[in-house]
């Protein structure tokens, strides 16, 4: 059964206006099409990457998945469900510079998000301190989020996804601005995640992410599903799009 | 009900753990109130009562003035807290973070003003028990439960205004023209600084159509007068009128914004 099941999904942008063009034309909309009839379906279990030039739609296409971002048209089914948000499910990793209380410390942050599924304080607790010590976070408890560096807030959003053990992860180019010995440990952990039978998609531009990470590709341009599948059988496609940039 | 104790009750702790750590923040607040007290006792006795008879059935300026800048505290947070609590969790990216971890919307503007309300109501409780100490009357205590009561009601019917100020932020991000001019109009024609009769007539008619009119009238009565409930009974009538036809007001336009937001993918933007 399909995890996630995508039909015919569009989605635009309005243009936001110049002042003198609101001026001549107040009443003119003008739209942006972003993710142009999009038909999918991802299988559980297995590491997707979601790839694609600046704006071909990777961002829009994560958000809507996440239950964030309402589609204009089209059906998103999660487990055969419409999409809406539910942490214990999908979850969206992005922008890890921001989501988190810059003044808290790391532990703190951790012991909010956890109280937002779970109520007994003991229990709150509990899975904070096991997931510090899964994510290798234990150093840094008492660092303010402000202060940690970008490898290890990049750590604690996984972490943070990981309070809510969801079935399905997405990660928005999750290694944008961090340095190389980071990226490895951040490729362990979507490995590892895999292997507890995750279904993890993540957006990149990195070629050697592809190539080390992904079971299978979805690709895309302005918009359109390129092409989706295997690796080894999509590689040309990908490097036409990659030399094209 | 366990969870929503629980998430309200970990949601003050993040706000009270964020603003402790603004070193000396809360006892410069404390502080800033001694002053502001102190300020208005030494005013209030250049102000004769003979000379304003509709100051006189309260018997002393300063807790007739001291309600009003108390009150006016609550009016700020419930008008402008929502709001600024959803500008700032835009700004630090926590807005969307919390609605992707299954809080709703709405459960995140209430869990967030929690803590905005409680230490509301410590530096209301501040004010008072000061100007109980300086004033030579002193409030009538006996009757602290219905002032507790017209606070309550007067939370409900300002926080409708918070609400739709909240979702004009949603909308469009900066400005909120309708906190300034509530407030702005709230501040001028409701008697905090001086008895709304002493307004033009007119005037007196717009003050009517103001929740903070008849809440400060309602504390002052608990307060400063000896009445009775069914004394009570018009501010009481009139705040649940304000709350009656403003919350679903509030409430259809927040969720406007909110679906307007998620269709343009701007809940982060600001």
């Amino acid at each position: 059964m399909p995890v996630i099941l995508v039909a015919n999904l569009n989605k635009r942008f309005e243009i936001r206006k110049s002042k003198t063009e609101l001026l001549l034309h107040p009443f003119k909309r003008s739209f942006k099409s972003v993710l142009n009839d999009i038909n999918l379906t991802i299988d559980a279990c297995g590491i997707y990457s979601l790839v694609g030039p600046n704006g071909s739609g990777k961002t829009t296409l994560l958000r809507i998945l996440s239950g964030i971002l309402l589609p204009d048209s089209g059906e998103v089914r999660i487990y055969d469900d419409t999409v809406s948000v539910n942490p214990n499910l999908i979850f969206l990793i992005s922008e890890a510079d921001k989501g988190f209380y810059p003044r808290l410390s790391l532990k703190n942050n951790l012991i909010f998000f956890a109280s937002l599924i779970l109520s007994n304080r003991k229990d709150i607790i509990n899975r904070v301190e096991g997931i510090i010590d899964e994510f290798g976070l234990r150093e840094e408890v008492n660092t303010r989020f402000q202060e940690l560096s970008s490898g290890t807030r990049q750590r604690l959003s996984i972490a943070r996804a990981m309070l809510f053990d969801p079935k399905i992860l997405l990660f928005d180019e999750i290694t944008k601005g961090i340095d190389l010995s980071q990226q490895q440990i951040i490729y362990r952990l979507i490995k590892s995640l895999k292997e507890k039978g995750k279904t993890i998609i993540f957006s990149t531009h990195i070629r050697d992410e592809i190539e080390r990470l992904s079971d299978r590709v979805i690709l895309l341009e302005k918009g359109r599903l390129v092409t989706f599948g295997a690796y080894p059988d999509i590689r040309d496609d990908i490097r036409q799009i990659f030399n094209l940039q | 009900m366990k969870k929503i104790i629980s998430r309200a009750y970990n949601f003050i702790r993040k706000d009270f753990l964020v603003e402790s750590s603004y070193g000396f923040n809360i006892t410069m607040q404390t502080i800033g109130i001694l002053f502001s007290t102190f300020t208005f006792f030494f005013l209030s006795r250049i102000v004769n009562l003979s000379d304003t008879p509709e100051l006189s059935r309260y018997k002393e300026y300063f807790p007739f003035v001291i309600i009003g800048i108390a009150l006016s505290n609550y009016l700020s947070v419930a008008t402008r807290g929502f709001s600024q609590r959803i500008r700032e969790s835009q700004i630090t990216g926590t807005l969307e973070s919390t609605l992707i971890s299954g809080v709703s919307p709405h459960g995140f503007l209430i869990y967030s003003t929690l803590y905005d309300f409680i230490f509301s109501t410590f530096r209301i409780f501040i004010y008072l028990i000061i100007a109980n100490l300086l004033s030579s009357n002193g409030f009538i205590l006996s009757q602290l439960h219905y002032a507790v009561l017209m606070l309550i009601m007067s939370i409900i019917a300002f926080s409708s205004m918070g609400v739709l100020s909240a979702g004009f932020v949603l909308m469009f991000k900066r400005g909120d023209p309708i906190a300034v001019i509530y407030s702005a109009l709230s501040y001028l024609f409701s008697g905090v600084y001086f008895p709304v009769s002493l307004l033009p007539e007119p005037l007196q008619v717009l003050s009517k159509i103001l929740p903070m009119t008849h809440s400060l009238e309602g504390i002052r009565k608990s307060l400063l007068i000896r009445v009775s409930l069914s004394d009570l009974l018009p501010e009481i009538l009139a705040l649940i009128i304000f709350s009656i036809v403003l919350w679903p007001i509030s409430i259809l336009l927040f969720n406007i914004a909110v679906r307007k937001a998620k269709r343009d993918g701007s809940l982060s933007h600001f």
